[in-house]
């Protein structure tokens, strides 16, 4: 359609037509989609590939120097006179072996099962211990990394015996151990630097990560906690739990279920409900402090600061007591005459109260940005409108808002996914919650979050699997939100135009 | 500029590595370490006594001690029992959860005739699980019984001068009764019990014959409550409403006089801001125009009841319950209220290091005794002088130090009457009954119909109930 034609039309049919372009579009979109993925897979595998390919080839065409590096780590390097590559190889291979042999191979042996031999205690109450399955998964998980460190070694020690071996063969420099360490100093001077925070990200971030997500496919729960018990791979039985009741845990599984669609509902609300209002009070406030006719401007954004200094910590756990049946508003209330209202054992009440106590934590922060964006905004926008006949709320809809969302978009974003996981202002407040659904699971409560009721599983109840499961479904929800809004809001598509 | 970053790499490396070298050359001293786990403020009397233990019997061993004791036992040591500390106190309520993970090495032989002989019987009852018995009572003085003021009630019709105490089988409607005869300052004092709290609300079904019971699986976890504080089915379906009704009225016969009308000295209590049972104790001591005479509560009013009331501070067993009389459907039975009571035991780990540093249980065996001794006579008296725990061993509630607590006097009366020990509960268990105390007397004193008044809507409310607390398992 021209776009002559679309301009012409009223807000309703084009509303129509954008929504039945993107209706057609949609199965082009998830075709390209699946399209692009077996592309990018293809590339990844090619690169892989080509390292493999070189592998291939040194093993083929290698001579004999090259053949026994396949076996001794650096034996390709030393005969070839680089002898501190050579022997950090070769160092390499030797602590990788006493490590395997004293330590991660009984690991690794075990790791299938995660242990059969239980703890026994004997006669004199003595409890010998068997197989500790946390240990096993933990050090299983560390040696896996190792094993994988060792394989990368492998390689890379067989690719430079060949490149060595072919390099000689064109009679070319090789480099050796002064000039490595004049690199390591000087080009390669950003692996120098960046070789500890790796280690420390793989060591204190990854292997921790893997390890967690290991145990969403095991039992360990409190039924199941080493060195008494074994805990063992369940494989996806935890999801099925989680998603549909048939898991492994009786009557519990349809409990578990149905408190993950009730606590999942309430996360998604919470999360746009606390952004969007944080968004639109905040905006109202700046607007309202920065019109004209106001007076004292400097005290009013004073104010809201200073409930940005008070810590959130503190302000949340004293609220918490102020909001209690007997706390300080219900006496007021009782004083004037009223009922007592509860505002935190309330199911809805409490929902309301959370939200309430969320835009007085949050609007500061958006009331400082806003006015910022606000003072930015050229007046003569607003002259000409208002020459044109404008009436307030059009220009606000027409000049502010448009303006507002652009800048804000990103910021909106994150806020999103922040709030999916804002742990502090739900538990400090109501700790998860008025819990009076008999239907529900006991560590749930009415207004729990799933990054909440996570907490409550692991630290009252020992259900680290079920925890775990959570976590990743959290993962995937944030990221699935963050890419897919990330990537289609204005302020990404149209950052080069912006009016 | 690259010399001297290079310098300083080395000199870095270096560094570490010496570091490293110390590090791994200083640990592995000498003498094993046996942890303590207890609360926090019984740190010095714990170590001290484990030194002269340790030099007494020649054992070669450190002592180091934990605040995870007690109420944080159950959370520290399910982390890992490996790490855990070799003895340590935890609240009885605990005691499955804590054998389920293992932490809780079985007492057998002497020393389990010892722990039977030397403590009081509702202490030891309490670290039984089917028929083993996995803990040493380190105290007993958790549960209630009746505080009185003696000038209150000194020469009454309920007053025995032989015991200097009330009589034996006082009901409630009595002290209201002696109240209005002693007159003067008492004739508008106050009496009360916590009928909206759950935890005395237990008391009065355990009276009538109502209890509870879970049951776990081969696994440890709960997979049915059972309880009877409404009805019993008979085998042939029919339900027997007794215990509950007689539970009501009893509860009913505390604060409404013959006639129904609510008695003048009766004030609600239960477990919520504005009505505490704590609160209203404080605010009652104080008040000059309803003083307080009489509550039922437990030892952690005992230092303030005795500044309060001086040397007119008594404390007794619980009173008597009135069931129905005959004109109401009973048979004018009367009932022993009974008391939920909870104890602090000591366990010995079997995982802590200590023990599994010796497979031939020769460490456990000492880690026994270490525990019996902790447990002993000497230091529950030590104890209850430096904190004010009461013993759970007979000596030691004999003994001079502690005889004369008034407090733990009354509340031993009330073992010798009648106990229930709180072990876990239901998972559904205390709102229920909570909404059952507390609006009982709600409706009763508003004269609400319909609820809790004939015995149709009794039975209905009492169903209710039953089936709350067994739902939760369902």
């Amino acid at each position: 359609m021209a776009d002559l034609e679309y301009l012409g039309m009223n807000k309703f049919k084009k509303f129509c037509y954008r929504t039945k372009n993107s209706f057609v579009e949609f199965p082009y979109k998830i075709s390209n989609f699946f399209k692009t993925i077996p592309h990018k897979l293809k590339n990844s595998f090619k690169k892989v590939g080509s390292s493999l390919s070189e592998f291939a080839d040194a093993l083929i065409y290698g001579d004999w120097k090259t053949r026994l590096s396949f076996v001794f780590f650096g034996f390709g390097n030393i005969v070839h006179k680089q002898y501190l590559r050579g022997f950090l190889f070769l160092l390499y291979e030797i602590v990788f072996a006493f490590y395997m042999i004293g330590f991660g191979g009984q690991y690794i042996s075990k790791f299938s099962t995660l242990g059969t031999v239980a703890t026994v205690t004997l006669d004199n109450g003595f409890k010998k211990v068997g197989d500790n399955s946390f240990n096993i998964l933990l050090y299983g998980v560390l040696t896996i990394f190792i094993i994988f460190c060792t394989i990368i070694v492998w390689i890379s020690s067989v690719r430079q015996a060949y490149n060595s071996q072919r390099m000689t063969e064109i009679n070319k420099k090789l480099s050796y151990g002064r000039d490595d360490l004049k690199n390591l100093g000087n080009k390669y001077y950003h692996t120098t630097l960046l070789s500890l925070p790796f280690v420390g990200l793989v060591i204190f971030t990854i292997v921790p990560l893997i390890f967690m997500i290991f145990v969403a496919f095991t039992n360990y729960n409190n039924l199941h906690l080493p060195p008494e018990k074994l805990f063992t791979w369940v494989g996806f039985s935890n999801f099925s739990t989680l998603i549909s009741g048939n898991g492994l845990s009786g009557g519990d599984s349809e409990k578990f279920a149905y408190t993950f669609r009730i606590v999942l509902l309430w996360t998604i609300v919470w999360a746009v409900l606390a952004t969007f209002s944080n968004y639109f009070i905040g905006m109202v406030v700046a607007i309202i402090i920065n019109k004209k006719g106001i007076k004292f401007k400097k005290f009013w954004r004073t104010c809201l600061v200073t409930t940005i200094a008070v810590p959130q910590f503190v302000s949340l756990l004293l609220m918490s007591k102020m909001l209690a049946t007997d706390g300080i508003y219900n006496v007021i209330i009782t004083k004037l005459g009223g009922n007592a209202v509860r505002w935190l054992l309330d199911p809805s009440i409490a929902k309301c109260t959370v939200l309430l106590v969320n835009l007085w934590v949050g609007v500061p922060y958006t009331v400082l940005s806003c006015t910022g964006i606000l003072m930015n905004i050229p007046d003569d926008l607003y002259e000409a409108a208002r020459i044109d006949g404008a009436n307030p709320y059009k220009m606000f809809t027409r000049i502010t808002l448009p303006y507002m969302n652009f800048v804000m978009g990103p910021s909106l974003i994150s806020a999103f996914v922040g709030n999916i996981n804002n742990f502090n202002i739900i538990y400090l407040l109501t700790g998860g919650g008025p819990s009076y659904d008999v239907n529900m699971v006991a560590t749930a409560g009415q207004t729990d979050l799933l990054i909440t009721w996570l907490y409550k599983l692991t630290v009252n109840d020992q259900s680290y699997d079920m925890a775990s499961v959570i976590g990743i479904f959290v993962f995937i929800i944030v990221a699935l939100a963050s890419l897919l809004t990330y990537s289609k809001i204005g302020s990404v598509k149209n950052e080069e135009d912006f009016q | 500029m690259k010399k001297n970053l290079k310098g300083l790499g080395v000199l870095a490396t270096s560094i570490l590595s010496i570091a490293a070298v110390v590090s791994l050359a200083s640990c592995g001293s000498g003498k094993p370490t046996i942890m303590i786990w207890g609360p926090a403020d019984h740190e010095t009397i714990y170590l001290e006594a484990a030194k002269e233990y340790a030099t007494a019997n020649s054992w070669d061993v450190d002592f180091a001690y934990g605040s995870s004791g007690d109420a944080g036992a159950y959370s520290a040591m399910s982390i890992d029992p490996q790490a855990g500390a070799e003895v340590y106190t935890f609240a009885n309520d605990m005691l499955s959860n804590l054998n389920r993970i293992g932490a809780l090495s079985k007492v057998t032989g002497d020393n389990l005739s010892w722990i039977k002989a030397n403590n009081v019987e509702a202490s030891t009852e309490a670290g039984k699980i089917g028929d083993g018995y996995y803990a040493y009572p380190v105290t007993a003085d958790n549960g209630y019984y009746m505080y009185f003021n003696k000038s209150a009630f000194e020469g009454t019709s309920i007053w025995d001068s032989k015991t200097n105490s009330l009589k034996d089988g006082y009901t409630l409607r009595d002290m209201y009764a002696a109240l209005d005869e002693k007159g003067g300052d008492w004739a508008n004092s106050y009496v009360t019990w916590g009928i909206g709290d759950s935890w005395y609300d237990s008391g009065v079904f355990f009276a009538t014959g109502g209890d509870y019971k879970v049951t776990y699986d081969e696994k440890g976890s709960q997979t049915d409550a059972k309880c009877w504080f409404g009805y019993q089915t008979a085998a042939d379906g029919t339900q027997d409403y007794t215990i509950g009704l007689e539970a009501a009225q009893s509860m009913k016969n505390t604060f409404l006089n013959v006639d129904g009308s609510a008695n003048k000295h009766f004030i609600y209590s239960d477990a919520t801001s504005g009505t505490h049972l704590n609160d209203n104790i404080t605010k009652y001591l104080k008040d000059k125009e309803h003083p307080l005479a009489a509550a039922i509560s437990g030892t952690w009013k005992s230092v303030e009841i005795k500044s309060a009331w001086g040397d007119n501070a008594s404390a007794t067993f619980l009173p008597t319950l009135e069931g129905r009389t005959t004109a109401q459907g009973g048979a004018n039975k009367e009932y022993q209220m009974k008391t939920f009571c909870g104890f602090k035991m000591m366990g010995v780990n079997p995982y802590s290091k200590s023990a599994q540093g010796d497979s031939t249980g020769d460490n456990l065996t000492k880690l026994h005794a270490f525990a019996k001794y902790l447990t002993d006579t000497d230091f529950q008296i030590k104890r209850y002088q430096s904190t004010g725990a009461g013993p759970s061993n007979l000596a030691a509630q004999k003994s001079d130090a502690v005889k004369n607590d008034y407090a733990l006097i009354g509340l031993n009366a009330q073992y010798a009457k009648g106990y229930r020990v709180q072990d876990s509960v239901p998972s559904n268990y205390w709102t229920p009954i909570q909404k059952f105390g507390a609006g009982l007397y709600n409706d009763m004193t508003q004269g609400v119909k319909g609820t809790y008044d004939t015995e149709a809507a009794l039975k209905r409310a009492l169903k209710q109930l039953q089936y709350d607390i067994e739902s939760a398992s369902k």
